[in-house]
């Protein structure tokens, strides 16, 4: 659970916690940001780096770290942004690529601060020309990724077009030719002047222009709604299909009749098995399960094997 | 339960003639992959079902002494059901295809985990005396779902070893008036089971048609009255000597009959194979291998057959 160092609120005790951070990775809530940081700078509660309020953020991963890393990501990223063509070979690029996760590495736990923002910027001096073209224009994986988004984006409004058109208009036409043929029969058959009738019927048309307003924006908040909840049931799953009948399994013994459990029990063929020990008891383990199983194993199929054999040997 | 059982429905015969011809079959199966790269008078060198059978029989009677030494010490039905995954592997496939000791320490691996007696496999190739430790354990390994395959994943067997229980639970019961101690016979009844395991019986009969005939064998292996087993079926069937039914009475005769005929399967195959003819079958599967490379060689080069799918050949030891 998320909690406020400073303040010691939680998501428990305040249900609209908001938590927020900084490039230091330590995390404070709302509250208390405004509090300390009414004068806009002050230095972090916990490690006393002077931070600014405008850099806050809120905070959407629960470790901190990762907060912290993403904050120096983006910033390591928009001056170490060489692509792979603006070095002779791969062994070269693969370097580039090794050496910033280990500058990113170095400023996330804090290790050689001060040669890490050295290298930094001595990098940002020495390739101040590719960085700034690279800025300008887009590298592949961000123009293929534009793509896809437009893509799909496209996509889906061709889809929400072809349907609404579709269905809207048959039943739109349908209504229409009714509407207009019930208004020229009221004009030839009633006795009211026809200008009233117009007049009721435009007035009829505002109000349902307007009903049907109101019911796409009933919907869409329905829609809303409905989303807020799917993912959560309180129900047993429900599963469609035929009820289960259950049928006892009959076992054909199909030789000699068996003795009971309590025939073995009560008529003394106990005394022929080994008593189990405590803990086998314990287990549900009797001298009487194992009796029969033995007797019943004599017995299982005594007749069947003699049928089949029976015919072989006259064959 | 048995008569619900893979081991009834999948895995039992009519007769050691439907054995023969299954086994002629996966030879001859075997054989055709080789029949366009033969040259003629080449399928003289291969194993005969006579061959085939000793093979069989060498790997048996050593397998049977490697679940006597095994450490730590097996149940006997861990040996039992090895066995019967051996005799069920051989009868899709030939020894020349696997080779035999490798698939029979497969089966024992995997019977120590079906039959709840695991032993993890550095334990398990520690037993095994012959070969490096690697390659036992990758050949093991390898084959071991193999087998589970060829058997169709049919895995529960049931053993004679509890019948043989309940047949001394009841006999105590129902026979008091017998004039020898019951228990005197048990040693001899575990051996013919042993025997047994070198024959074919478990793959044509129920495993209490075993039982039962251990016990005529034993009745009959210490001096006793084997008219016993009779009068045995007799009481379990709840019935009189001199008032039996006809139905009851021709009952009672078949399963004796067939109680004979394990018995005689048991001793044929019990007799220990000869020096002369270990020693010309080793000499045959040498040959054989050599074949086989060669063939495997030829098979190869042919511009038809693009995947060498290699199984690993039949070795002699």
């Amino acid at each position: 659970m998320r909690e406020c160092r400073k303040c010691k609120s939680s998501e428990y005790t305040n249900k609209n916690l908001i938590m927020l951070i900084n490039e230091c990775g330590h995390p404070l809530c709302k509250n208390c940001v405004d509090n300390l940081f009414a004068r806009n700078a002050a230095p972090c509660e916990v490690c006393g780096k002077m931070l600014k309020k405008n850099n806050f953020w809120e905070q959407v991963f629960d470790d901190p770290v990762i907060e912290k890393e993403n904050f120096i990501r983006k910033r390591i990223r928009k001056i170490y942004n060489l692509r792979e063509a603006d070095f002779p070979n791969l062994r070269e690029f693969n370097d580039y690529l090794e050496r910033v996760e280990t500058i990113v590495m170095n400023l996330i736990h804090e290790e050689d601060v001060d040669g890490t923002e050295k290298e930094i910027k001595a990098f940002q001096e020495a390739h101040g020309e590719d960085i700034e073209r690279n800025r300008k224009k887009l590298g592949p994986d961000e123009l293929w990724i534009q793509q896809q988004i437009r893509e799909e984006s496209a996509m889906k409004a061709r889809l929400h077009d072809l349907r609404s058109t579709d269905e809207f208009k048959v039943h739109q036409d349908n209504q229409n030719i009714k509407e207009a043929k019930e208004v020229i029969k009221e004009l030839r058959d009633s006795n009211v002047a026809a200008g009233l009738i117009l007049d009721r019927e435009r007035k009829r048309q505002i109000e349902q222009e307007l009903e049907e307003r109101e019911e796409v924006e009933r919907r869409k908040k329905m829609k809303k709604d409905r989303k807020r909840l799917d993912g959560i049931s309180f129900a047993a799953h429900r599963i469609a299909g035929r009820a289960y009948i259950h049928k006892p399994v009959l076992l054909e013994l199909n030789g000699p009749p068996m003795p009971t459990m309590e025939e073995i029990e009560s008529s003394g063929y106990l005394q022929w098995v080994r008593e189990p020990s405590a803990h086998r008891r314990a287990g549900g383990f009797t001298s009487a399960i194992a009796c029969y199983r033995a007797l019943l194993e004599v017995r299982l199929d005594l007749f069947a094997v003699q049928q089949k054999k029976s015919i072989a040997i006259d064959g | 339960m048995f008569p619900t059982s893979t081991q009834k429905t999948e895995w039992t015969f009519d007769n050691t003639d439907a054995l023969t011809a299954k086994r002629n079959e996966a030879s001859e199966n075997y054989k055709n992959v080789y029949r366009e790269v033969i040259n003629p008078g080449e399928d003289e060198r291969f194993l005969s079902p006579q061959d085939e059978s000793t093979m069989r029989a060498i790997v048996q009677e050593a397998a049977l002494k490697f679940g006597d030494d095994f450490q730590p010490h097996l149940f006997p039905s861990v040996r039992y059901t090895a066995f019967c995954y051996f005799k069920r592997f051989f009868l899709k496939h030939t020894v020349m295809e696997y080779s035999p000791k490798m698939v029979m320490m497969a089966c024992y691996y995997l019977a120590t985990k079906i039959d709840e007696f695991y032993v993890p496999i550095h334990e398990f190739v520690a037993n095994l005396k012959s070969g490096n430790t690697e390659t036992n354990t990758s050949h093991i390994l390898k084959l071991e779902p193999e087998i589970l395959k060829v058997m169709d994943y049919s895995l529960i067997v049931y053993t004679p070893y509890r019948t043989i229980e309940g047949i001394f639970v009841e006999m105590k019961q129902r026979m008091a008036l017998l004039n020898f101690d019951i228990e005197s016979l048990r040693p001899t009844l575990i051996e013919f089971i042993t025997k047994s395991l070198l024959s074919d019986v478990m793959l044509i009969f129920s495993p209490n048609y075993i039982a039962l005939a251990a016990l005529k064998y034993g009745l009959d292996a210490q001096d006793r009255a084997v008219e016993l087993v009779n009068e045995f079926l007799r009481r379990m069937l709840g019935v009189d000597e001199s008032q039996m039914s006809e139905k009851d009475n021709t009952l009672v005769k078949n399963i004796d009959a067939q109680l004979d005929q394990i018995i005689a399967m048991v001793e044929e195959s019990a007799r220990p194979v000869d020096a002369d003819m270990r020693k010309s079958c080793m000499e045959r599967c040498t040959n054989v291998s050599i074949l086989l490379s060669v063939l495997e060689e030829r098979r190869r080069l042919l511009p038809s057959n693009k995947n060498g799918a290699n199984k690993f050949d039949s070795d002699e030891d």
